[in-house]
């Protein structure tokens, strides 16, 4: 059994879609007939392909992956910069609410968490009856009128943050911190238009999580929390 | 061929940044990608996450496409299926919906994949803890093939208790692995720890 050249599973494809020129369909066939692994790999496929009932996607889905693509090749230029790698992010276009562009400054954490543009998962999330909704506190009374909330699901690992009342800065930039069990923290822009933020996202580590918190930075963000704060959540089991 | 060499031509366009590229390459694909993410998965919503993935994936990687081994076609269906099973392989609950969904189905589509795919030994883990007659259910309908007529057959019992052992066993497994998520947090997550 040793070297058998099997057929790539690209051809069988081909031909359980009959998509195969003839000279080539004589020798694939000739395989099969002694070949019970190709054989079997062209049966399941066979078998998925003829049932198969043509579905489309969302329609949101094109937008949500030409933002991920245009967010890599803003990556790729930025990642010369050797102190501040920005992951840039795009944030849940939400109805009535604001559209903008956020980034997410990257400590050590390998995997950044990814932020998804789509206001339907949002609402899933805000409807799931798992989910908990936790009210985030200014720190002082001189940032009183921000109030918000956050919205945070273990099991679906996706996390809301709505924030209301952010002051529109001139020369600095509302931030917000994501904050993990071990200490370890994200920064990320929080994007707002007339004093309204909606940040939607997906991590792997949403169930290590501690707490969030505001900030004001220098403008275009800062790697690590300067301050001053302006609210904070936190999150507990 | 030809449409294969257009098609690579577009991905090459769209790293390069051609909005007008990717759409055209998009519109061309996208529906056959999220049509087999769906028959595998049967979930709409991984189903969208695996179209996004396999994009991205095929997008960045387009050098590595080889028309020697096949269409652009069957290139992006053996990527979608292989992170399909990823996604089954490391979400339990989506996992155990699935092989819920495969129970009472005539039409068995994608249903061989998964089971000839996927690894036993992440199910009959979870099985260890079950009735026997469940388990026996189990087996014989997701690793051996057999039709549910055939177990009913083999293990001597009506066609309803069977198809109500197979119900009952997965529920088993669903309460059982919800309790396991608590103790042993699962998905890749934090990487390194298992
Ligand atoms: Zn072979």
């Amino acid at each position: 059994m040793a070297n058998i050249k099997h057929i790539p599973e690209e051809k069988l494809i081909d031909y359980a879609r009959g998509a195969i020129p003839m000279h080539e369909a004589g020798k694939i066939h000739s395989h099969l007939l002694y070949c019970q692994e190709c054989y079997n790999t062209l049966q399941n496929w066979q078998q998925l392909l003829n049932n198969l009932e043509p579905k489309q996607p969302p329609a949101a889905l094109k937008e949500r992956i030409w933002n991920r693509l245009s967010v890599h090749q803003h990556e790729r230029k930025t990642r010369k910069h050797p102190h501040i790698v920005l992951r840039s992010l795009l944030v849940a276009a939400i109805i009535g609410f604001i559209v903008g562009l956020g980034y997410f400054i990257n400590g050590n954490r390998k995997t950044p968490p990814v932020a998804v543009n789509d206001e339907f998962r949002a609402m899933r999330l805000q409807q799931d009856p798992q989910t908990k909704q936790i009210h985030i506190v200014p720190v002082s009374s001189e940032y009183a009128s921000i109030n918000g909330n956050i919205w945070v699901n273990t099991r679906r690992k996706e996390l809301l943050l709505e924030v209301e009342g952010l002051m529109q800065l001139s020369n600095h930039d509302h931030q917000v911190w994501i904050i993990y069990k071990d200490n370890e923290m994200i920064g990320a822009l929080l994007p707002y238009q007339n004093g309204t933020s909606r940040l939607f996202l997906r991590d792997e580590n949403v169930p290590e999580l501690k707490m969030l918190k505001g900030s004001i930075e220098p403008k275009g963000g800062s790697k690590i929390p300067t301050g001053p704060d302006t609210f904070y959540v936190e999150i507990k089991e | 061929m030809e449409q294969d060499y257009d098609s690579k031509q577009l991905l090459k366009n769209i790293q390069l940044g051609s909005r007008r590229s990717f759409e055209i390459f998009y519109e061309k694909y996208v529906s056959y990608i999220y049509s087999i993410a769906y028959a595998i998965t049967k979930n709409p919503e991984e189903a969208e996450d695996i179209c996004h993935d396999v994009f991205l994936e095929v997008i960045e990687k387009c050098r590595e496409y080889d028309p020697r081994r096949g269409s652009i076609k069957a290139w992006l269906a053996v990527k979608t299926k292989s992170r399909a099973l990823d996604r089954l392989r490391k979400k339990k609950p989506l996992l155990i919906n699935r092989l819920e969904l495969a129970v009472d189905q005539a039409e068995k589509g994608a249903d061989d994949f998964i089971f000839i795919h996927l690894e036993k030994e992440l199910i009959l883990d979870a099985l260890n803890h079950i009735p026997d007659d469940q388990r026996e259910a189990l087996i014989r309908a997701y690793y051996i093939g057999e039709t549910q007529r055939e177990i009913a057959k083999y293990m001597n019992k009506p066609l309803g208790t069977v198809k109500s052992l197979i119900r009952y066993g997965l529920n088993n497994l669903r309460k059982q692995k919800s309790l396991l998520e608590w103790v042993e947090p699962d998905g890749g997550g934090r990487h390194g720890k298992h």
